[in-house]
């Protein structure tokens, strides 16, 4: 047989309410029948007992006329027998008195029964007295009849006494007995309207709780589907926004609660993957773009070897450097674009950037480099650092002849974010130039050929999920800081492997 | 959950009680070792006797009791000695009765019970030749010299009244008249005649009148009868006074009572039925308990009541 174990129902919770209102029907409805066969059990076990002290009245009453028509006989004919059949009556009549006696606690009644019991004591002295008398006239010579006569008479005289004693008592129980039912038929109307004010009142408060359950369970669930039904339908900010009813049972609250919590998971789910939906179109104009331009960088790197070549037959070794630099630029640019590098290579790659930037700018400008290495080996999208070094050097540094400074900084700042510094003394930016740059770097979804500093912050967001950021720190004349936060830790190890992947 | 329980208790226990309501039954309690009294007395539905009733019940309530109440629908001594008979077939431990001391038959049987240390008490009536343990009830003697007082002090000292009696040999009219006559002489007043109706209204319907057209000098009557004080006021009504005539009655029924309070009867005498019914259970307990104790007549209030009083005292 299967176990089945039910939990108890939580206190104001929806099982909780309908096990109550159940429960409350249920019983009322038992209580009210309890009640409705209560009353006229007790109606007529009361009539019933009435009657059956009426009767057993009767019966004695009857036992006391055989005693006297016995003892008529006994006297009559002699014979005994009739003495023995009446004082057998009279035994009967006392068991009776007796019965009634113990069964009675009215005091009138009780009093009666009380006397015609004493009365049954002088009745057996007058039987008695009769007897010896007859005894004595059978045994007498005289055979004078006068004593039993006289004896007779007194017996007659407390037969008398005896009859109208028990006539007065089941006048006394008659007159009870209508009184009683008198009573019963008075308080029977009491209790039909009894009971039909307290079934009213129960319809009331059935009434009250289905309407309570209603406010409570079938509003709310109602609600509760309109608002599936949006979801379903694909309106789920509408479904979202649906607000649910007050004062519902604490768990449809809480269904409630959960249902809008999905909801809203939804929504960041479709808009979530709406972003790589698009991100993914981006990617692959990207890489047409990438593929597009990929023909020149060929063309052109097969091209610096071979000038790179002859230089070197040509014994101009400057020239040699700045070729082969030239020549690992491209390759990198070839090799590792839309892929993640660790930092430490894309630093490498951005020294064969800088090394032909100084060739080009000799001391107009001064590259100073200060890293932390510790955190070199994270992976970050190729091509990061060269696009921003190369903004720092076009728009930062600009026409200035002298002074021109390039700090490119590395340092941790906790065990999970390592810190990559940008920053130039050129001209700086302007409030308007800076907010339009920070909105970029902000928003960016790389539309238009540029592949600037939005293009780098939207690529470090997509790599990091949003974990990793870029700020911009300017003013006019004063240079500008661009700072780039990464997040680090073995989790971010993973993330890159699947950015990689990707 | 916690509020369906309290309603389910609240129904319960509104039900319940609404069940013992409907089915309680007030039942006078009956103790079997309680002292048995029997009261042989008249029927209740006589107004007077009936709040000696009502005494007598009240009293075998407070001092727990079994009182048995007979009553004859019409005095007959024949049938007043066969109930007290009846008494000696059962147990009784006291008696209260009327006493009538003109038959000898009945106080011979009231005797045999003192005899064999039944108690009897006599009440409204007495009867000291019966050996009765003890009266109580109105003291007729003194009331008829109230009755003689109260006519005197109405006529200024110059009464010349009329008693009307049920009998001679009833011995409360007979005490009535002895204490009138007794205080009218005392008082200088005179009276002029004593009529024994013999509770015939008809006859003393005819007798009052030919009394109120013989004596001119008639302005008070005492009726020392309570049956026909009634009718007293109804005669005077109807046939007029015709000179100042002051009435005292010895009744206390609702139509007396009015026409004492109209003015139509002077005043009337109300007996406290109720104390008469009460003291005689409670003495004769008390009695049954100290038989030693040397009781003879108690008497209840009588109050001469007049238009001022008499509908507050006849409740």
């Amino acid at each position: 047989m299967k176990n089945t174990k039910h939990a108890a129902p939580t206190p104001g919770s929806t099982a909780s309410h309908l096990r109550g209102f159940f429960l409350q029907a249920e019983l009322s409805a038992l209580l009210l029948c309890l009640f409705t066969l209560a009353f006229p059990l007790a109606f007529y076990l009361r009539t019933q007992r009435e009657i059956e002290h009426l009767s057993k009245a009767q019966s004695f009453s009857l036992e006391h006329e055989t005693i006297l028509s016995s003892m008529n006989w006994f006297v009559q004919r002699e014979d005994y027998s009739y003495y023995e059949e009446g004082e057998a009556a009279l035994s009967r009549s006392s068991l009776l008195v007796e019965g009634l006696l113990s069964d009675h606690c009215r005091a009138d009644v009780g009093r009666e029964l009380l006397d015609i019991k004493d009365l049954h004591t002088s009745l057996l002295g007058a039987m008695e007295n009769l007897k010896t008398s007859m005894e004595e006239y059978r045994s007498s010579e005289d055979k004078s009849f006068a004593p039993v006569q006289e004896a007779y008479e007194a017996f007659t005289l407390a037969g008398s006494v005896l009859t109208s004693r028990d006539a007065y008592l089941r006048e006394l129980l008659l007159n009870r007995a209508t009184e009683v039912y008198g009573q019963m038929r008075y308080r029977y109307g009491l209790f039909l309207l009894l009971f039909s004010l307290s079934f009213l009142f129960l319809t009331i408060e059935s009434s009250r709780q289905i309407r309570s359950i209603s406010r409570r369970i079938t509003l709310p669930v109602a609600t509760l589907i309109r608002k599936a039904s949006l979801v379903g339908q694909g309106q789920l900010k509408e479904g979202r926004q649906e607000a649910m009813p007050s004062g519902a049972d604490e768990d449809i609250e809480k269904l409630g609660e959960v249902f809008d919590e999905m909801a809203s998971q939804l929504i960041v789910q479709f808009d979530a993957l709406a972003e790589n939906a698009r991100i993914r179109e981006e990617l692959k104009e990207t890489k047409f773009k990438e593929l597009q331009m990929q023909i020149n960088p060929h063309f052109l790197f097969n091209t610096l070897n071979m000038i790179s070549e002859t230089a070197y037959l040509e014994n101009a070794d400057e020239t040699v450097l700045l070729l082969q630099s030239a020549a690992r630029m491209f390759r990198y640019s070839l090799d590792f674009s839309g892929k993640a590098v660790p930092l430490f290579q894309e630093m490498e790659e951005l020294g064969n950037y800088i090394f032909l930037q100084e060739r080009r700018f000799g001391k107009r400008i001064r590259f100073c480099f200060d890293l932390d290495e510790s955190f070199h080996d994270v992976k970050i999208p190729a091509l990061t650092l060269e696009p921003l070094v190369e903004n720092a050097i076009v728009h930062g540094i600009g026409l200035r002849r002298t002074g021109n400074e390039i700090h490119i900084r590395t340092r941790r700042d906790t065990e999970e974010k390592g810190i990559i510094e940008i920053w130039d003394n050129g001209a700086g930016m302007g409030e308007e130039k800076a907010a339009h740059v920070r909105e970029l770097i902000a928003s960016f979804h790389g539309d238009g050929p540029r592949i600037g500093i939005g293009n780098v912050s939207s690529r470090l967001r997509h790599f990091f999920g949003g974990r990793a950021y870029m700020e911009l720190e300017t003013a006019e004349g004063k240079g500008t800081l661009l700072r780039i936060t990464l997040p680090l830790g073995e989790d971010q190890e993973e993330k890159a492997k699947e950015q990689e992947g990707k | 959950m916690k509020r369906n329980l309290l309603f389910l208790a609240s129904l319960a226990g509104g039900l319940l009680i609404a069940l013992l309501v409907l089915l309680y039954e007030p039942t006078e309690a009956f103790h079997p070792d309680a002292l048995r009294l029997v009261c042989l007395m008249p029927p209740e539905k006589e107004y007077y006797w009936g709040k000696v009733r009502e005494g007598l019940i009240n009293a075998g309530k407070d001092f727990n009791c079994q009182l048995r109440i007979a009553s004859y629908d019409r005095y007959d001594v024949k049938t007043h000695v066969s109930l007290l008979k009846e008494c000696h077939y059962y147990h009784v431990d006291g008696i209260i009765t009327i006493g009538e001391p003109s038959s000898k038959e009945l106080c011979e049987e009231i005797a045999t019970f003192t005899r064999k240390g039944i108690p009897v008490a006599l009440m409204d009536t007495d009867a000291p030749a019966s050996n009765r343990s003890f009266y109580i009830g109105t003291d007729n003697f003194k009331a008829g010299q109230e009755a003689a007082t109260q006519l005197l002090s109405y006529t200024g000292g110059n009464t010349k009244a009329g008693v009307i009696i049920t009998g001679i040999d009833n011995a409360n009219q007979r005490e009535r008249l002895e204490g009138f006559t007794s205080a009218l002489e005392e008082g200088g007043g005179e009276l002029l005649f004593v009529y024994e109706n013999q509770s015939d209204k008809t006859a003393l319907g005819a007798y009052l009148g030919k009394a109120l057209d013989e004596n001119e000098g008639l302005n008070a009557l005492f009726d020392a009868e309570a049956s026909t004080t009634s009718f007293l006021g109804l005669f005077l009504t109807e046939r007029g006074k015709g000179r100042p005539l002051y009435t005292i009655g010895f009744d206390e029924v609702a139509p007396t009572a009015q026409m004492v309070a109209e003015g139509v009867l002077s005043a009337t005498f109300i007996q406290q039925g109720r104390q008469m019914g009460y003291e005689a259970v409670k003495t004769l307990l008390s009695y049954i308990e100290d038989p030693a104790k040397e009781l003879t007549q108690i008497y209840t209030q009588a109050v001469l009541a007049d238009a001022e009083n008499v509908l507050e005292e006849s409740q």
